[in-house]
């Protein structure tokens, strides 16, 4: 049936003329076009340079990678880093791109999936259970350097082995600094006005007052990831939104809505929106929004990925933007959300005809020279060696370059990043804010312990209904369209959404994982 | 109507009123070609209601220039073509012999044809037999599913039982046989009811979304529908924005967003005033029941 | 004289031929689906298949009837069906009447025109007209209630407002294209009847109460009879387009959910059962409007 696909089309729509609708048949990964003339000189330098490599290759192999679809990098076939994977394992790649928020869902149900999957954890969680992933662990003869990887990377590896010691996702590693959510304000109109940096929430919204006084039609304060900004806000008022180790007693399992801070912040939030700090679009707010409030001098105090910083300070023609210390809240350290961990994995489909394949190009990815050369390049075509220190050519002048021109660092084309890579290509002044952010992380990160696939399967609704319930009523109290005065309603109503099943499951994983590392 | 009379108080209401239907029915239609052809400083400004300002194609030409909206086009024309040929040649055949009188097991028939109408799977059966059948992912999902509407299925049986037995007969003694009366006499006499249940069909078939969320998940196969939504309702215009902001040329979301809109209407729009005449008549059919 | 049914079945062969396509398009795209509904009543996995997953019974029925959000699911689709039948349902009719005593023809025909239009948008484009027509920062109806000197509305973001953007967009979009059929049993209306009238001495008004509004009674019973079962079976594609986390509470509907749990949460069993318990009530609503059409209005579906 899919031979027949376009044939007919194409001669019924001769009227309009469509250029590259045949993106299937060539993706060949061609010299880089992007790359300057120079780099792909050397490239094929490098390839002639290194005959034995290309006649130890394995026999070639197609695999179709299922991978974000990050507009500020849109994904291109000719990219480096599938260059480079071809190169190495003789392996071609079809990037399947998430073409909308549903895509990964409807993957897995239509039973067609891509080979390798680009996927976060509560998708594992929710899909590995139905059977959608294969499990890795029965396959690690067949990936030694993966094994090594996780050995020698034992947090990864609690994160990824389910209490079975199935294994459904690899983590990936090493890029997690870059992914680190912090607050970052403009220096320059602080300076300005001769204002001070806030210190805690009080002096946040102090400050906002004064900046909404003097730009009348901004919105101070920003943020763009709607609730799940909840996340980051949460350490400073000591907590996170849903489950996690309870720093203050590890061994149980908190929700921390439950805690009072948390209706401090939601009180917070709350002020904010009543009195215009905060965008009234704030819960969908996207990044090309949240591009337009920042570079038109609409926003001046933001939470947002790391890497952002600089990439709006390049944007910005008369301004600057500078990290600040995260305002307290409550309790008496400033905290970040303990960062520094990547939030998404591969894992390879249960339905997949080219296991081996994709075996083969995890193994890569996760071996010392996969992770070299996907993070750098190759030398002589992105970068050279200067007094024994790698420099990267001229044409990447931003570390965002690295995505845009060569696809580094982004998902689902490496395992193990060598962020250094990365950190060449930050300018000094930019530095600060990844020297600085470490020093605020929370004492516990925000995950939760590992279900087996059938306490994953009988949470699935109860997760929903859980999460469905509180977004929406504490979407209520911010927006004010529920008094706070109710809170404890709320909180009391959260029992009647499966709380204490949720609890009661996560608890149980908790104990025993508890129980295996004795 | 015949009534006479003065023009009183009662006709300068209506007159008011119906003023006021027309101008709510247009003013969307209005508002969105004006804002996506007006310069972005009044539209930021909201001076842009009814007509443009500050005319420029500037949004216009980077809707244009993105391919998505042309794959959706070429794909929904597509399907158009394919799926009206296979509801018009299931509607017309099944039509024809349940029209015929005296059929050998016409009420079972009926009943098995009508009970679909009052009684359904839902989505997740019918997704998994779609599924089961290799539909995801093929032009097929588009056009088979809903090949049949069963409201017009028995509107166009109730037109052709009503043709005339005389006409019929002058056929059959022309020596026609059962199947080359259907294409000979009562397709030709059928014309305004096909025309019409060939516009609907054109219609759902070019408007289905549902389909296309379940079952196309290849960028390359999305109808239009589906890209309109990616990109105005989940946002996916931005990326239209990156790509030309970097020419220079000054473009805003809204219009942006207008623009992507008018063009998926416009078939609709320049269609629409030929054939007004058929889908009244075609209301009218399906208000006739036998 | 009762011939045997093979040779009836002889003389229908060409006929039954012509009809065989049509039988197995609802064979498989409408019966093979129905009997989908089995997987309400396993633990199905979609990599097990129908025939590895395990029979539970009515573990799913159990689990929707017990689950706080069913009850608000089935009321949002309901309350949701009900306003839309109330508001929308008399809007043709009354824009009909206006249609009919308008006097200036030509106007009534560009008016008639413009307002059958808005029938032939998608779902798609209405939505997102929509969208853009309320943002609470960019659209026009906000900025005009800002320039009014009154607070923006996120209407998209309130749940207390999806219901009258939902019909109120309904009403836009069908309230032409339905005063069709009024108009033709408007048509219909004996001009006698308002000679008679205007001879006791009614006015336009009066006319119009006593002579044409009885005049299409029987057209008004037959449609609202049809759409009945319009309030429960609501399309899922306007509901999932501007339905969104914040406006969830009332926007959720049985179709929505359905998806959102099945299809994207992957619990195809639980999502089965509950379009089952839906279709069974639409079925017995339909069966009944019908069956009351029949008698009412001496027409039925079939």
């Amino acid at each position: 049936m899919k031979s027949l696909k376009w044939t007919w089309a194409a001669a019924a729509a001769v009227a309009l003329t469509v250029s590259g609708c045949s993106s299937n048949n060539n993706n060949e990964p061609a010299a880089s076009s992007s790359s300057s003339a120079d780099a792909s000189a050397s490239a094929s330098a490098a390839q002639s340079g290194s005959p034995s490599a290309s006649a130890a290759l394995p026999e070639p192999a197609k695999l179709r990678i299922f991978t974000e679809n990050n507009t500020a990098w849109p994904p291109k076939p000719d990219w480096g880093v599938w260059k480079w994977v071809k190169e190495e394992t003789n392996i071609d790649v079809e990037q399947v791109l998430a073409t909308g928020p549903e895509s990964l869902a409807l993957a897995v149900s239509s039973g067609d999936m891509p080979d390798v999957l680009s996927v976060f954890p509560n998708d594992v969680q929710k899909f590995g259970s139905q059977g959608a992933f294969e499990d890795l662990s029965k396959h690690m003869d067949k990936m030694p350097n993966v094994k090594a990887f996780l050995d020698s990377h034992p947090d990864v590896m609690s994160r990824v082995v389910s209490p079975n010691g199935e294994i459904y996702s690899i983590i990936n590693d090493g890029a997690g600094e870059g992914s680190q959510m912090v607050w970052f304000y403009r220096d320059d109109i602080f300076k300005k006005n001769n204002l001070e940096v806030p210190k805690t929430w009080d002096e946040l919204y102090t400050v906002s007052k004064k900046l909404k006084e003097i730009y009348p039609d901004s919105y101070p304060f920003l943020f763009r990831h709607g609730l799940s900004t909840l996340d980051t806000f949460g350490p400073s008022f000591d907590i996170y939104p849903e489950f996690y180790q309870d720093p203050a007693d590890p061994t149980k399992m908190k929700f921390g809505l439950e805690d009072p801070n948390a209706k401090t912040m939601v009180e917070w939030l709350n002020k904010f929106v009543k009195e215009k700090l905060i965008p009234p679009d704030w819960l969908t707010m996207d990044y090309k929004a949240w591009t337009q409030f920042m570079s038109t001098n609409k926003a001046f105090v933001t939470v947002q990925f790391i890497g952002q910083i600089e990439i709006m300070n390049s944007q910005l023609t008369d301004g600057h933007l500078q990290f600040m210390a995260p305002p307290i809240g409550a309790g008496d350290k400033p905290y970040l959300p303990k960062g520094g961990q990547e939030g998404y994995g591969l894992a390879v489909a249960s339905t997949s005809k080219n296991m081996d394949a994709a075996f083969r190009y995890l193994d890569y990815i996760f071996s010392e020279k996969g992770k070299d050369i996907q993070s750098w390049g190759k030398e002589g075509e992105t970068y050279t060696v200067v007094d024994g220190k790698r420099k990267f050519n001229d044409n990447y002048k931003e570390a965002n370059d690295l995505r845009v021109v060569s696809g580094i660092q982004t998902a689902a084309t490496y395992g193990w990043f060598d962020f250094n890579a990365w950190l060449s290509l930050v300018k000094p002044e930019e530095q600060y804010a990844y020297v600085e952010a470490p020093k605020y992380r929370f004492p516990v990160a925000y995950s939760r312990p590992n279900l087996t696939a059938d306490e994953a399967a009988a949470l699935s609704t109860s997760n929903d209904q859980l999460w469905k319930f509180w977004t929406g009523e504490v979407t209520k109290f911010i927006n004010g369209d529920r008094p706070l005065t109710e809170w404890d309603a709320f909180i009391k109503e959260l029992g009647k959404h499966d709380l204490e099943k949720v609890r009661t499951t996560y608890q149980t994983a908790l104990d025993r994982q508890l129980a295996n590392t004795k | 109507m015949v009534r006479t009379g003065k023009i009183g108080v009662f006709d300068v209401v209506n007159f008011l009123l119906l003023l006021f239907v027309a101008i709510a029915m247009l003013f969307p239609f209005l508002h969105m070609a004006s804002v996506a052809i007006s310069s972005p400083e009044y539209v930021v400004r909201n001076e842009v209601s009814f007509f443009p300002k500050g005319l420029q194609f500037n949004a216009l030409q980077a809707v244009f220039e993105d391919k998505r909206l042309w794959i959706g086009y070429r794909n929904s024309i597509g399907y158009v073509i394919l799926g009206l040929f296979i509801s018009m040649a299931l509607t017309i055949t099944g039509a024809y012999a349940l029209s015929r009188r005296g059929l050998v097991f016409y009420k079972p028939i009926m009943l098995y044809i009508v009970f679909t109408m009052m009684f359904h799977g839902g989505m997740i059966p019918f997704y998994l037999v779609a599924r089961s059948y290799g539909l995801i992912d093929t032009i097929w999902a588009m056009v088979l599913p809903n090949a049949i509407v069963t409201v017009w299925l028995i509107i166009m049986r109730t037109f052709f039982s009503g043709m005339p037995v005389e006409v019929e007969e002058s056929g059959r003694i022309d020596g026609l046989s059962d199947f080359t009366v259907l294409t000979h006499i009562v397709m030709p006499l059928s014309k305004p009811v096909l025309l019409t249940i060939g516009m609907f069909y054109t219609v759902a078939i070019w408007n289905d979304f549902q389909s296309a969320l379940l079952l196309i998940r290849e960028p390359n196969l999305f109808p239009l529908q589906l890209v309109i939504r990616n990109l105005v309702v989940v946002g996916q215009a931005g990326d239209v924005l990156e790509a030309t902001t970097k020419d220079g040329h000054k473009v805003i979301l809204e219009s942006l967003k207008y623009g992507i809109i008018l063009l998926g209407c416009l078939p609709v729009l320049i269609i629409y005033p030929f054939i007004q005449k058929h889908f009244e008549q075609g209301a009218m059919i399906g208000s006739v029941k036998g | 004289m009762k011939q045997s049914v093979f040779y009836r079945i002889k003389r229908n062969k060409v006929y039954l031929l012509l009809l065989l396509p049509t039988l197995l398009y609802y064979l498989l795209f409408h019966y093979v689906p129905m009997f989908g509904i089995v997987v309400s009543f396993m633990d199905y996995n979609l990599f097990k298949g129908i025939w590895h997953s395990p029979w539970v019974g009515l573990k799913h029925y159990r689990m929707f009837l017990s689950n706080p959000d069913a009850w608000l699911i089935v009321r949002n689709t309901l309350l949701l069906g009900l306003y839309k039948f109330i508001f929308a349902f008399p809007a043709p009719i009354a824009l009909a009447v206006l249609f009919y005593e308008m006097r200036w023809k030509k106007f009534r025909r560009f008016v008639q025109s413009v307002s059958y239009l808005p029938y032939f948008l998608s779902s798609v484009v209405l939505s997102s007209v929509m969208i853009m027509l309320l943002s609470p920062s960019t659209g026009w109806i906000n900025k005009a209630i800002q320039s009014l000197g009154y607070e923006p509305i996120n209407f998209l973001q309130r749940p207390e407002w999806f219901r009258t953007i939902y019909i109120a967009s309904d009403i836009w979009q069908m309230t032409g294209y339905g005063t069709i059929i009024f108009l033709a049993a408007l048509a219909a209306i004996d001009p006698q009847l308002y000679e008679a009238a205007r001879m006791d001495g009614a006015n336009r008004w009066k006319q119009t109460v006593h002579v044409t509004i009885p005049g299409i009674i029987p057209a008004i019973v037959i449609m609202f009879i049809m759409s009945i079962s319009g309030i429960i079976n609501i399309p899922f594609d306007k509901a999932f387009l501007i339905g969104n986390a914040g406006n969830m509470d009332t926007a959720d509907i049985i179709t929505t959910y359905v998806y959102r749990i099945g299809i994207l949460g992957g619990g195809m069993s639980y999502a089965t059962a509950i379009n089952l318990s839906l279709g069974l009530v639409t079925m017995l609503l339909v069966y009944l409007t019908n069956a009351a059409s029949r008698k009412v209005g001496e027409t039925s579906l079939w």
